[in-house]
């Protein structure tokens, strides 16, 4: 069957998707819009909801409440200085400076129109890399998949929040976690302490829920007296014909940047974010303005930040190892529709995978119309208090985590993983690297186990293909590269400074 | 356009200032960083001590990987880690955390109240009581209105859940009159 985008999009141009792509646009933005949530989280939260659904629309729901959620961070990042999500720490930099000048509307309509055209441009790469990459990794066999899953964990050495070693500490943990329940080549019962509902292993989305939304309630139960200052919002302008001048190389390159560093697993909008800012930063004819309320800034970091979601979705679906937290839910959400990323689903339903990508364009294009109509609004939601809006996100997840399987225990690992999530942020443990190593622990131990069959258990034989040999050498600079890009940097600007010191 | 900042408290609680609360970096006179390589440690030695213990197969079907070798690699690679991570703490700065307030333990036994309740009584029962549990726990004292966030909230949620989504929950005393 040959299918083309253009197929999807038409299809996907019906009043059913319209409204499903609609829902989680609006939901996104309001996901976004309010401190503490975040896509990750709301994706995680939204997965049960999904499962009574068809597979399109589910997925189509999802991949709208991502991009959106990440223009939606912006809205508080510029109103009230608290980045919604982390992606939109450095909108928060240049737009509230912006905002207390009293320019927010300026600085809204921006984050809207750069954020919108990042997106577009990362759908754009997707609709043309996916396939590349799918037909690249088709004669990958399980060796391959090996060495590429393990290539994606070892980028958690370079994931944006925490130590390096920190975040492969909780990769690893998370791919212990898949171990548990019955091992799949000799039926031997591993860490079920005598438990028959766990036997087919801890369900992944018990886990997200726990790690992502409940472990929130905990961080927010220990900042409840904080007290927000808040711009008054004003209705939102669209960049002037002067702005956009300025602005528009920035867009371009830090759309190229955040598409590209989507790409990348275990990366994700908030690296990009900062370096699509610093990059506008580095080029820009006015650097003065930085910090101070820089338009140039606010484009930057909103059209990179939203390029990466387009980017992420990338190797989530060509090759089933997600791009960053996110995807890792969107790439379970796959799992439990009974679809497994990869070259084959390019094969066998292009016209799912190409709906996936009409529908997150369309996204794209629905929360520049809400966020420029609906901006006001929008702010608004921010005055929600914490007290009615944390114990319904509770229940949620609660029942969420129940909804999968209607087995209680699920719920019971929802609690202890809010609390072991809460207990991992406060010592600088983030959750993303422990749901990737969960999501790709499966895949690791599968591949490796079915290479060594295919072996007869010579590990020599790894190191005589090619492409494994590539992705090992990839995994070793993930591993070590940010060690030593930051020993290179640090000692560039101690030459720095000595220079500085002799003139 | 206005340029006026309206400072909005976005909590029923209070409207004081955060103020910084005391925190330590040691516990019993160990450095927090050092208990979390200690915990680890433990916990790294407690899962190989369990992958012992599992079931026995021939070579011929484990097929090059016995079913305790991929845990116990997982567990190698997070004492390798812990070790690095170990020596990385010695070099910073210690991390003074703040001390944990009381809210958040009230927090999390509320938490497990709710699904102690689930399990052992009803979700109808359970949903409404913890909604307004933490809702006062965190300052709420508009009393009639939570009552009524709580009951309608909930019961839109199991409907949801049982009606639309087709999700059977455990029987209670409640749910069994919606069935």
């Amino acid at each position: 069957m040959d299918v083309s985008f253009f197929d999807a999009l038409i299809t996907i141009i019906d009043p059913y998707f319209l409204f499903i792509i609609f829902i989680g646009t609006v939901g996104g933005v309001i996901v976004g819009a309010l401190p503490g949530l975040s896509s990750t989280m709301a994706t995680a939260l939204l997965l049960p909801f999904t499962i009574a659904l068809e597979p399109m629309p589910a997925i189509a729901l999802l991949a709208a409440l991502y991009c959106a959620g990440t223009y939606g961070g912006s809205i508080t990042a510029i109103l009230i200085n608290t980045p919604g999500a982390p992606p939109a720490a450095a909108t928060a930099i240049e737009g509230y400076p912006l905002a207390q000048r009293g320019q927010a509307g300026r600085a809204l309509g921006m984050a809207a129109v750069s954020s919108a055209i990042g997106g577009i441009f990362s759908v754009i790469a997707l609709v043309i890399a996916a396939p590349i990459l799918a037909r690249m990794a088709y004669n990958f066999g399980p060796p391959e998949y090996f060495a590429l899953a393990l290539f994606g964990l070892s980028m958690l050495a370079s994931i944006s929040s925490g130590s390096a070693t920190k975040n492969l500490i909780g990769g690893a943990f998370g791919v212990l976690i898949s171990t548990v329940g019955i091992d799949f080549t000799t039926a031997v019962e591993r860490f079920t302490f005598g438990f028959p509902e766990v036997t087919q292993g801890i369900h992944f989305i018990p886990v997200m829920i726990g790690i992502f939304a409940g472990s929130e309630l905990l961080t927010q139960s220990a900042t409840l007296k904080v007290v927000y200052e808040r711009v008054a919002s004003i209705a939102i302008k669209l960049p002037s014909r002067e702005d956009f001048k300025r602005v528009w190389k920035t867009i371009l390159r830090s759309s190229g940047i955040g598409t590209f560093i989507g790409i990348l697993p275990a990366e994700g909008g908030t690296v990009a974010a900062m370096v699509g800012y610093a990059e506008s930063k580095r080029w820009s004819k006015n650097k003065e303005e930085f910090g101070k309320g820089s338009i140039e800034g606010i484009a930057g970091a909103e059209s990179a930040n939203n390029a990466a979601t387009g980017g992420a979705m990338v190797p989530t679906l060509a090759l089933g190892i997600p791009g960053s937290g996110t995807t890792a839910v969107i790439l379970g959400a796959l799992l439990v529709h009974g679809l497994r990323p990869g070259p084959y689903l390019f094969q066998e339903q292009p016209m799912f995978l190409y709906g996936i990508f009409a529908a997150m364009l369309i996204a794209n294009i629905i929360f520049l119309v809400v966020g420029l109509l609906g901006a006001k609004v929008f702010a608004r939601i921010t005055l929600i208090p914490k007290t009615y809006l944390w114990p319904a996100v509770y229940i949620l997840a609660a029942v969420g985590s129940y909804a999968l399987d209607q087995k209680v225990l699920d719920v019971w690992f929802m609690l202890v993983f809010s609390v072991l999530g809460f207990i991992f942020r406060r010592y600088g443990f983030a959750a993303a690297p422990i749901i990737m190593g969960l999501i790709l622990g499966e895949l690791v131990e599968n591949k490796l186990k079915q290479s060594l069959i295919i072996f007869e258990g010579n590990w020599w034989l790894f190191v005589e293909r090619p492409i494994t040999m590539v992705f090992f050498a990839l995994t070793i600079l993930g591993l070590f590269g940010p060690a030593i890009l930051s020993k290179f940097s640090k000692a560039a600007k101690g030459n720095e400074t000595s220079k500085s010191e002799t003139k | 356009m206005t340029s006026n900042a309206d400072k909005t408290n976005h909590t029923a609680t209070s409207s004081e200032e955060v103020r910084p609360e005391a925190g330590s970096h040691r516990f019993l006179g160990i450095k927090q960083d050092d208990w979390v390589v200690i915990a680890i440690f433990v916990f790294c030695v407690t899962v190989y001590g369990i992958t012992l213990t599992f079931d026995e197969v021939p070579p011929m079907i484990a097929q090059g990987l016995p079913p305790d070798r991929f845990p116990q690699l997982m567990v190698g690679v997070i004492v390798l880690l812990t070790v690095i991570l170990y020596f990385e703490n010695r070099k910073k700065t210690p991390k003074v955390r703040k001390t944990l307030p009381p809210m958040v333990y009230y927090s999390a036994l509320l938490m497990a109240g709710f699904v102690l309740i689930v399990s052992l009584l009803d979700v109808l029962i359970a949903m409404p009581l913890f909604v307004v549990g933490l809702a006062a726990l965190w300052g709420e004292r508009r009393f009639g209105r939570l009552i009524a966030y709580a009951i309608v909230y909930s019961f839109a949620v199991f409907f949801l859940f049982s009606e639309v989504m087709e999700v059977v929950f455990p029987n209670g005393p409640i749910t069994l009159l919606f069935r």
